[in-house]
């Protein structure tokens, strides 16, 4: 079985040969496991799922080495120069959200400084400069790229077009704290912005499935966290209300037009946190697949998940970055990878990743004792 | 009295735009302002604690209660200079440690203390050891709070507790700590002496550490 038949056939809930596996990551965890590895240690990297994420793609290198089944691709930032740099040290991105960046023990990260459309009137929208996904910059490329590996390699390919999303550009754009006020106060200041970023988000999708559809196998749509570690942001009301209304749209449109162009495309969503209560309406508007699955979120036991939700959808994740992968030794983290697939791999139905992103606290060999452990428990038929 | 009752509504609701004229009419009957922050906008920010530790409210909801309260409390704040009419339950000191920026759940944590009338210095954001130490010195406060989102930053609190201990203010202060990827083993590991999962749960712990009996 290859790589691809592998993941498609857990995508369409059959046994395949074994679990298979994703790699999430970001650029400074992408080194330590390189430079762990022995494998060339370069300075940048193919770049992550967002402008400012500080993520990045792992190249085919490593993903052959860690025997990984998936290869992520993606669109690029419209105007193709990613972050631009002040002179102050803090950085742009295309949607004119600005960071600063923070150091922490083992790494940075980007923050974000002085939200641009904090103190926006629903008027303001229509004069602000979105980004442009028809800019060529966009899917340059791309085509390319993806024939590539499908023409050279047994991989799946995972593309995400989408570059902020719509609830989670909402927050990037007008402060987090204050988009939960007007969600609370001003809904509908939420309901514009919303509508302006579903529309864009939409297009992205669209310009990307037009470039690459055939080849994508997985289509995931910008992530959009909707939970905190023990609850929903918001109500469930105020969800129904204010965000699935464009999800739906959102999902929907994506869905439709991935499988005009290959029947068996699958659309993944991705939401941090504990959001058990908006599963089953996320699984009617459209996602066949839930990321990171993280599991120490309240109501979100794996074995539940699975009961529950586990015949409409495919997991992807599950291998804890909170405590586990960062502070675990590599017979905890094996021991992890056990009962993950013991509890979600039965029926297919699961590829198994970290949590989130590999993080640059993660020990190299945590993530290797990951996949071995991975490859040793995930044959089928499951009998742990 | 109905203008107390007036303006716990206000918290409770988060109107965030009519509190300060609903606290301003309170003042200007002759209310004393520790009635007004007792008696109105602790008992509102209690039952935010309750409705959000139940479930029945949400980000939206509570933020919007604590940034009404932060508004009545600034209004508030110069009637209350001064005055001695009134000493706190205890005294506060809290911030999201070294290399962590994210301030919505410390925020939360800050005003539940304040509405349980306890005095809060919050540090802010990405607040290295030596200033937690620091201001543990100056203020001499009961409580030490330190929040992480991170499993990446979650190593900071380590930090700054074994900076507190070198310090040797360690047995001055109970330490409760808290944020996504904190849980009460970690806790215990890096010798704090309480966790709480969320905002409302905060105040109960340091309550229990304090042995302040409701």
């Amino acid at each position: 079985m290859t790589s691809r038949e592998r993941v498609l056939a857990a995508l369409e809930h059959r046994e395949p040969d074994r679990v298979p596996v994703d790699l999430w990551l970001t650029a400074e965890a992408y080194r330590n496991l390189r430079s762990y590895l022995g494998m060339p240690v370069k300075e940048t990297y193919p770049p992550g799922s967002t402008t400012w994420s500080m993520d990045c793609r792992a190249e085919l290198d490593l993903v052959e080495r860690l025997g990984v089944d998936i290869v992520r691709i993606g669109s690029r930032p419209p105007g193709g120069k990613g972050l631009t740099w002040l002179p102050d040290g803090t950085c742009v991105d295309e949607w004119g959200v600005r960071r600063r960046k923070v150091e922490f023990k083992t790494g940075t990260y980007l923050e974000i400084i002085d939200p641009p459309l904090k103190d926006a009137t629903i008027e303001d929208l229509n004069d602000y400069p979105w980004p442009d996904p028809h800019d060529p910059a966009v899917v340059e490329g791309l085509r390319e790229q993806a024939r590539f590996i499908r023409e050279n390699t047994p991989y799946a390919i995972h593309a995400q077009f989408g570059r902020g999303g719509i609830y989670e550009q909402a927050k990037y754009l007008r402060g987090e704290e204050q988009l939960y006020m007007d969600c609370a106060m001003n809904p509908e200041f939420v309901l514009a912005l919303h509508e302006k970023l579903c529309q864009i988000e939409m297009e992205f999708n669209r310009v990307g499935i037009e470039a690459i559809g055939e080849y994508v196998d997985i289509l995931r749509l910008s992530p959009e966290d909707l939970g905190t570690q023990t609850s929903t942001q918001l109500s469930p009301r105020m969800h129904e209300e204010m965000v699935r209304p464009f999800f739906k749209r959102s999902f929907g449109e994506a869905k439709r037009l991935l499988q005009e162009k290959n029947p068996r495309g699958k659309i993944q969503y991705h939401s941090c946190g504990a959001i058990y209560p908006l599963m089953r309406g996320l699984i009617d508007d459209g996602m066949d697949i839930f990321d990171p699955l993280q599991l120490r979120c309240k109501d979100f036991e794996p074995a539940r998940l699975k009961a529950d939700f586990g015949s409409d959808i495919t997991f992807l994740g599950g291998i804890d970055v909170q405590q586990t992968l960062p502070l675990g030794t590599p017979a905890e983290v094996r021991e992890e990878v056990r009962v993950r697939i013991k509890e979600m791999a039965p029926g297919g139905g699961y590829i198994l990743a970290s949590s989130h992103r590999l993080q640059p606290d993660i020990p190299p060999a945590n993530v290797l004792a990951m996949y071995e452990a991975a490859k040793e428990y995930g044959k089928y038929p499951i009998k742990l | 009295m109905e203008i107390l009752r007036e303006i716990e509504r206000a918290v409770i609701d988060g109107k965030v735009r009519d509190i300060e004229g609903v606290v301003q009419k309170a003042l200007d009957t002759g209310l004393e302002a520790h009635s007004i922050l007792d008696g109105a906008l602790a008992v509102g920010m209690l039952e935010v604690g309750r409705r959000f530790r139940e479930g029945e409210y949400f980000l939206p909801e509570v933020v919007s209660s604590a940034n009404a309260m932060k508004k009545a409390i600034k209004l508030l704040e110069p009637y209350l200079a001064g005055k001695t009419a009134r000493e706190p339950v205890g005294k506060m000191v809290i911030g999201t440690v070294k290399g962590d920026v994210h301030d919505i759940g410390k925020n939360l944590v800050a005003i539940m203390f304040q509405g349980a009338g306890f005095e809060v210095l919050d540090l802010g954001v990405d607040v290295k050891p030596d200033r937690f130490v620091q201001a543990i010195s100056e203020l001499g406060p009961d409580v030490v709070g330190m929040s992480a989102l991170l499993s990446t930053t979650m190593v900071s609190i380590t930090d700054t507790i074994e900076a507190i201990k070198a310090s040797g203010l360690r047995s001055q202060v109970k330490i409760i700590i808290g944020g996504a990827p904190v849980t009460q083993e970690f806790a215990d590991r890096v010798g704090a002496d309480g966790y709480a999962p969320d905002a409302a749960s905060a105040v109960e712990k340091a309550r229990e550490l304090l042995r302040l009996d409701a």
